[in-house]
């Protein structure tokens, strides 16, 4: 057997981090001597400085629509009202040039992450398209009202905004100001870097697959939603800022609706959630026409006919086309062997030093009281009954149907029930949300495999500790005690990657790993935080017999060490004879027995529920 | 009072144009759950094909309004051709980001073919002035609008309910899969909501230049889109009947709208934002659905 990979040294997105705020500041450098030189001309510079700010727009648009999933069909309002925001500071506050410049650029990032913050508000409840037209109707709102508010935006004629003195540099002329908006896109990047690759931006991702997984790993989906337009919009109003001093007098119809919709165009056809690709198309289809206008009446027509090819051709886009070709590649290379490096899993625990553990610890108590769950006329539990002591291990078995996956659900907080009610450790959970249970230590596996495909492994076990990992800005700009316990999570990460055997192929995206490969990546990532209470919903599905074998000892050992409580739902009996003491038996949603394993599985009404014989 | 009435005529009158364009959209949502966002541009192109024909070649205004419907037509053929076919797996987002490509294309090539300044398409003849309705001139234009509004309403009733292939469409709307294994052509299907709502862009097109005074790239598929957009929605998405209803109610909204606010321009377009959020969080099936969703 190889020795597994040692987690590297450095977070993976720390390459990602510097490239392109490097070729900023160096152009930064250059591209000003080159003007004063007069190398490159004025217009030139213009042309690329709002080349340069359009790319920074399909960023923040990239942040709502690429990571998080909602169609963002207003986001150059958010960029109007951060540019009006300048506008007003500029000339109605009377402040000192620099002062005003930068009192104008943080009012402008403000405003735009407020008003995101109102657009996204609607996305607390709707989903999909309805919530791309509740964008689109701001959108429209922004652009014939407010937006025509003569004390606002000055209508036809504008707000001029001269441009500003910085610690006694005037940035009047194109070839100085052309820095302002190098080291903004090199901030606005190196901001997209971090949030993507810290834990509201796996988040964001694991939400755009499936809401349900992320709110069993801990995401509070709907703060993280909220979170998202926020950033967004924050980018986009902070571009607006730059945009202002880069025209100079900002004009309402700069602003308009269908702008927005072509800024979608750009960042689907750059590739949506790719940031390179994203900025590279934001760039090239505002700067190219500028300079060269037999392109400009083609500029439309190509980007859109570009974006219904790629849709057609490829409806994930041009990046998932990379992303599979890339982990094919990725698998081909690395051939373990599974089922050799199974049994390690549960043994390590044993010597861990268990530097992830969450403040609780142990084995919780779980008891459902009278639970009962209504699909329409349909009873699917019906006063439901369980009581799992700390540490036990409980299997609980029964034919299709007979509604076991739901209580799961019950029990973790994806379904209300109709009536009764769930402790944990005598606490009522009933109506904590999925995030909140999973705080208090509640982890679970689903019956359809409950990973983000389209995330990489070790990503996915990073948001499997998402709740024990700090957020809020700390996180988002990298203070250093948040630095650590990321650099820990990772290094457990790798860890429990190495035990499945799976850490070389640490950033190839779960989905592209066989159905045997995903469960038990979904087991290490439910036991990643060290929870007190894990939920497995037929985990020996899709599983070899052998490895099935192997996964039995694996949990008897992991219980063993690790004193959490186990709730196993499966078909497959004898995993359920080796790993459970006790056992429950559920049929139409009733618990027709329980008792020790043994005994229960040899009644005969538990043979005739799963059977199919008639009762007498 | 005869205020009043003389801008409910009004209101009910654009109402029938933004029914045109809900039901196209509504009609596409139905088969697809995609919101169709090129709808209006098709009837910018049906428009402008219009009136290349009748004000730059003079030639009979029926022969310009069939030959935009044409275009149109090939324009949602091409839609359900090289568009929803390929991506009939892929999600009712990404097929809304592609109809968007699909407008923005039309755009370019309008934009192009015609340029950009603005052209009057004249009104189609009806042999008289038009009919005074409470103190509100009603031209023939409106009473096309109309006409067109209840013709399609029905015709399209009466295709999906009275037919074989119309009950096939409504079997796929529920469950492409099983309308397929039952024998439902998909195929024709697909082309015929496609076309179907192309169709009714076009008719659209045509009305709506002359009641908007002038064309121009895009002239549908902003305002107007919109306006469609909140009556499909006011109506329920998919729901036919209630995109004909929904036009009239965002038509009575905004004319009122108009009448109260007539020194904040605009703001009628807060009051329909207004009126889409309040839909889509309180009754997302639309306000006159059985039971909210």
């Amino acid at each position: 057997m190889t020795p597994p990979p040692a987690p590297p040294r450095l977070a993976p997105h720390v390459g990602r981090l510097v490239g392109i705020p490097l070729a900023c500041v160096a152009l930064a450098i250059v591209l000003p001597l080159a003007g004063a030189a007069g190398v490159i001309n004025q217009p030139d510079l213009d042309i690329f400085s709002y080349g340069v700010l359009a790319g920074m727009l399909a960023l923040s648009l990239n942040i709502i629509t690429g990571y998080a999933g909602p169609v963002s069909l207003g986001q150059v309002a958010f960029l109007g009202m951060g540019a009006f925001t300048t506008g007003l500071v500029a000339t109605k506050l009377h402040l000192p040039l620099t002062l005003a410049f930068l009192v104008a650029v943080v009012g402008s990032t403000g405003v735009g992450a407020l008003a995101a913050l109102v657009v996204g508000l609607p996305a607390l409840r709707l989903r999909g398209i309805y919530l791309a037209l509740s964008t689109f109707a701001f959108a429209d709102a922004v652009d014939h009202y407010f937006f025509n508010v003569q004390q606002l935006t000055g209508l036809g004629s504008g707000i001029t905004v001269p441009r500003p003195h910085v610690l006694g540099v005037s940035l009047h002329e194109a070839s100085r100001y052309v820095v302002v908006p190098l080291i903004g896109l090199a901030l606005v990047w190196m901001f997209d870097v971090r949030l993507r690759h810290g834990r509201l931006g796996r988040a964001l991702v694991a939400i755009r697959e499936n809401e349900d997984v992320a709110a069993s790993f801990g995401v509070r989906v709907a703060w993280s939603k909220l979170a998202a337009f926020m950033a967004s919009g924050a980018v986009a109003g902070f571009t607006g800022a730059l945009f202002a001093y880069q025209v100079t007098v900002v004009n309402h119809s700069s602003f308009t609706f269908d702008q927005s919709l072509f800024y979608l165009i750009i960042v689907v056809v750059g590739g949506l959630g790719s940031r390179g690709g994203v900025l590279v198309a934001g760039m090239l289809f505002t700067a190219l026409p500028r300079w060269l206008s037999f392109l400009q009446e083609w500029n439309l027509i190509v980007a859109s006919l570009l974006l219904v090819i790629t849709l057609a051709r490829h409806p994930g886009g041009l990046p998932s086309m990379w992303a599979e070709a890339r982990d094919r590649r990725a698998l081909q290379k690395g051939q373990d062997d599974l089922d050799a490096v199974l049994p390690s899993m549960g043994r390590r625990r044993r010597d861990d030093h268990g530097t992830m553990t969450a403040e609780a610890s142990g084995g919780a108590r779980l008891q459902v009281e009278d639970v009962t769950v209504r699909f329409g006329g349909v009873v699917a539990v019906d006063g439901a009954c369980l009581d799992i002591g700390p540490g036990a291990r409980v299997g609980l078995v029964g034919p299709n149907g007979a509604g076991k996956s739901t209580l799961f659900n019950v029990i973790s907080g994806l379904i209300r029930p109709a009536a009764g009610q769930v402790l944990l450790d005598g606490v009522d959970l009933t109506t904590l949300p999925p995030h909140e249970r999973a705080a208090r230590g509640v982890s679970r596996t689903f019956q359809q495999i409950g990973l983000v495909k389209e995330a990489s492994l070790v990503e996915n076990l990073l948001l499997a500790q998402h709740c024990g990992l700090p957020g809020g800005p700390g996180a988002l700009f990298g203070s250093a005690p948040a630095r650590r316990r990321e650099k820990e999570a990772l290094a457990q990460a790798y860890e429990l990657l190495s035990d499945i055997g799976l850490a070389s192929y640490a950033e190839v995206r779960a989905g592209s790993l066989s159905g045997g490969q995903q469960r038990l990546v979904e087991l290490a990532c439910a036991i990643a935080p060290n929870p007190r209470l894990l939920l497995l919903d037929e985990p020996s599905a899709g599983l070899s017999p052998a490895a099935a074998e192997h996964l039995a000892e694996q949990l008897a050992d992991l219980s063993g060490s690790y004193s959490t409580s186990i709730l196993l739902i499966e078909h497959h009996l004898p995993l359920v004879s080796a790993v459970c003491e006790e056992c429950y038996v559920l049929d139409s949603g009733r618990v027709l027995a329980h008792g020790p394993t043994a005994k229960v599985l040899r009644q005969p009404e538990v043979a005739a529920a799963y059977l199919g014989e008639t009762r007498p | 009072m005869s205020h009043i009435l003389q801008f409910t005529v009004l209101g009910l009158a654009n109402g029938t144009i933004y029914a045109l364009i809900a039901l196209g959209l509504s009609l596409v949502y139905k088969a697809t759950r995609a919101i169709n966002f090129a709808q209006g541009e098709v009837g910018t192109l049906a428009a402008f094909i219009a009136w290349e024909l009748i004000a730059r070649h003079h030639q009979n205004w029926v022969v310009g309004a069939l030959a935009g419907l044409a275009a149109a037509a090939v324009v949602g053929y091409v839609m359900h051709r090289f568009v929803a076919t390929p991506m009939r797996e892929a999600s009712r987002v990404s097929l809304t980001i592609a109809t968007l490509g699909v407008a923005f294309t039309l755009y370019g090539f309008e934009a192009k073919v015609f340029g950009d300044s603005p052209e009057v398409l004249p009104p189609p003849s009806l042999g008289f002035q038009g009919v005074s309705v409470a103190g509100f001139l009603l031209t023939p234009v409106y009473i096309y609008a109309i006409a067109a509004a209840v013709i399609a309403s029905a015709t399209l009733g009466l295709v999906l309910r009275r037919t074989r292939f119309g009950l096939g469409v409504l079997a796929s709307a529920q469950d492409p899969d099983t309308a397929r294994l039952l024998g439902v052509p998909a195929a024709k299907v697909s082309a015929f909501t496609w076309v179907g709502a192309a169709v009714l862009a076009g008719v659209a097109g045509l009305l709506a230049g002359p009641t908007q005074g002038v064309i121009y790239p895009f002239f549908m598929s902003g305002t107007l889109l919109f306006r469609g957009l909140v009556a499909a929605l006011v109506g329920g998405f998919g729901d036919l009947p209630g995109a004909v209803y929904g036009g009239l109610i965002v038509g009575l909204v905004e004319a009122y709208a108009i009448e109260a606010f007539v020194h904040y321009p605009g703001l009628p377009e807060v009051i329909l934002m207004a009126l889409v959020l309040g839909v889509l969080l309180v009754r997302p099936r639309g306000i006159l659905a059985r039971g909210a969703a």
